[in-house]
């Protein structure tokens, strides 16, 4: 992509649309002949400024030379107008104005002329500020098909990463295999980024799920979900052991990221044969534990532990914790505790346990993440730096 | 994010102030270096005035405390907030990178 108007060649503009408007045929006529020699193909007229905007409403030129002094209607009031109409206002206008006459220079200017030529019209420097502003008008417009084509791979690649998660039918099969209910919610932020977790059934019926974040946004996180995806597709009965599991994953991570790209992690086991949750942490954020009948109780998992890619020295507890069918597990990604919310609060540490006992009222409620997602949306929380993903583990 | 420098004997203090996020990635890394260039054998990052750093900010500490073992300074950070000792305390940053509180 050219990125001086120096570098665009002039048979790229030779056949832009140029609008002369000027109510003397004889200017009309030099300008336009003078145009021509330069090398320039579509070149259309206007007699004063009334013809000039139907001209310019109906197929809008590419660059107006434009006369100031016209009747019906005069050229300050064209650039006023161009100016107005969204679809025209960046049209360049090169305004022809009297050398000497300064405060009509600047009135130009402020009517919201692009440039000025002099008259009576110089050839030479007619032509060199047409050629100017149509290479600029290129330049733009190469930037903005640039950009609205990376936002387009950028919205691609968005769903690509969606498409990882686990789907509303693979959620149905694990009740269905299992009896363990598995309600998420997944809110991009604007940009790409690091968020992602899955679950699995196992042959014995257990479990194995991981809720994960890779540090940073964009498109670099967004890659390495797609690595770590990979790392985690297909483990088999590998989630037996999620500490194991989450000591291969960070040995792996640690060959392939470079310094100072990591990923936080938990790893569960859940068995409804065993009634237990077995998990492993790698600086994720502690999700939320307990028993819906049991507020007090309710308390935050350990999730201590050195993120994944950081080193290789790292080792991973296993924790076990009783988990019945009274039992709920609440975890989500850092974005719901560090964004800021109206009050200039942040929903975290007993916060956020309060909010949980508040919709649960010392009771099951299989609305309990619908509802705390959408309380935090209330306060606030809409305005994401990063993706927000909250995965309630229940049996309602 | 915005920083100073502050000599403290032989250490050369960064007291850095404001949000350290993923957009701060140049600013950090030009003040890494421009603390390099004073040829001092001891960088550290005062984070009192620091209210919250982002994952993007923990994997720069990272990378300057990597850089200090190559090049041979000494790496350190010294009075995290709580919200921002929470953060570490999470991820064990305190196995591989100097915690202080003075």
């Amino acid at each position: 992509m050219p990125n001086s108007s120096n570098d665009i060649a002039f048979d790229v503009i030779a056949n832009r649309q140029i609008l002369v408007v000027d109510d003397v045929k004889l200017l009309r006529d030099l300008i336009t002949s003078i145009l021509r020699q330069a090398g320039f193909t579509n070149i259309e007229h206007a007699e004063n400024g009334q013809e000039a905007m139907l001209k310019v409403t109906a197929n809008p030129p590419d660059i107006i030379i434009l006369d100031l002094m016209m009747p019906i209607m005069d050229g300050m009031e064209v650039c006023r107008l161009v100016r107005e109409i969204e679809d025209t206002a960046a049209i360049p206008i090169i305004v022809q104005t009297a050398m000497h006459d300064n405060e009509e220079r600047l009135k130009a200017f402020a009517a919201g002329a692009s440039d000025l030529v002099t008259k009576p019209v110089n050839a030479l420097e007619l032509v060199i500020r047409t050629k100017l502003h149509l290479k600029n008008l290129i330049l733009t417009e190469n930037r903005e098909k640039y950009r609205a084509r990376v936002a387009d791979e950028l919205a691609t690649a968005k769903d690509v990463q969606q498409n990882i998660l686990p789907s509303p039918q693979n959620l149905r099969e694990i009740r269905a295999q299992t009896g363990l209910n598995i309600s998420s919610v997944c809110q991009p932020s604007s940009e790409l980024g690091g968020d992602f977790w899955g679950a699995n059934v196992l042959e014995n019926s257990s479990i194995g799920f991981y809720v994960t974040d890779f540090s940073g946004h964009g498109v670099v996180s967004a890659l390495n979900t797609i690595r770590l995806h990979t790392l985690l597709f297909n483990v088999g009965e590998a989630w037996q052991k999620p500490d194991q599991l989450l000591s291969d994953i960070n040995q792996n991570l640690c060959d392939m990221l470079p310094t100072g790209q990591y990923a936080t992690m938990i790893i569960g086991l859940i068995s409804p044969e065993d009634n237990t949750l077995s998990y492993a942490g790698a600086a994720a954020p502690p999700p939320i534990y307990g028993i819906w009948e049991k507020p007090e109780e309710f308390t935050y998992l350990d999730t201590t532990g050195l993120p994944l890619g950081v080193s290789k020295v790292a080792t991973y507890d296993l924790q076990t914790v009783p988990f019945t069918e009274n039992h709920f597990l609440f975890s989500f990604s850092d974005a719901l505790i560090e964004t800021k919310l109206n009050d200039g609060t942040f929903l975290e540490g007993e916060e956020l346990i309060n909010l949980v006992k508040n919709l649960t009222r010392s009771k099951a409620n299989s609305q309990l993440l619908d509802q705390l997602i959408a309380s935090f949306f209330e306060n606030g929380g809409n305005d994401l730096r990063d993706d927000l993903t909250a995965i309630c583990f229940d049996y309602l | 994010m915005d920083y100073s420098f502050k000599p403290d004997g032989t250490v050369l203090k960064c007291v850095m102030t404001g949000e350290f996020t993923f957009t701060d990635h140049p600013t950090f890394r030009n003040m890494i270096d421009d603390a390099v260039k004073t040829g001092t054998r001891s960088i550290q990052l005062d984070l009192q005035d620091v209210e919250y750093i982002d994952s993007a900010g923990l994997g720069m500490f990272l990378v300057a405390n990597e850089r200090a073992g190559e090049e041979g300074w000494k790496f350190s950070i010294s009075n995290p907030r709580e919200k921002v000792q929470k953060m570490f305390t999470l991820a064990k940053l305190e196995t591989i990178v100097t915690i202080t509180n003075a």
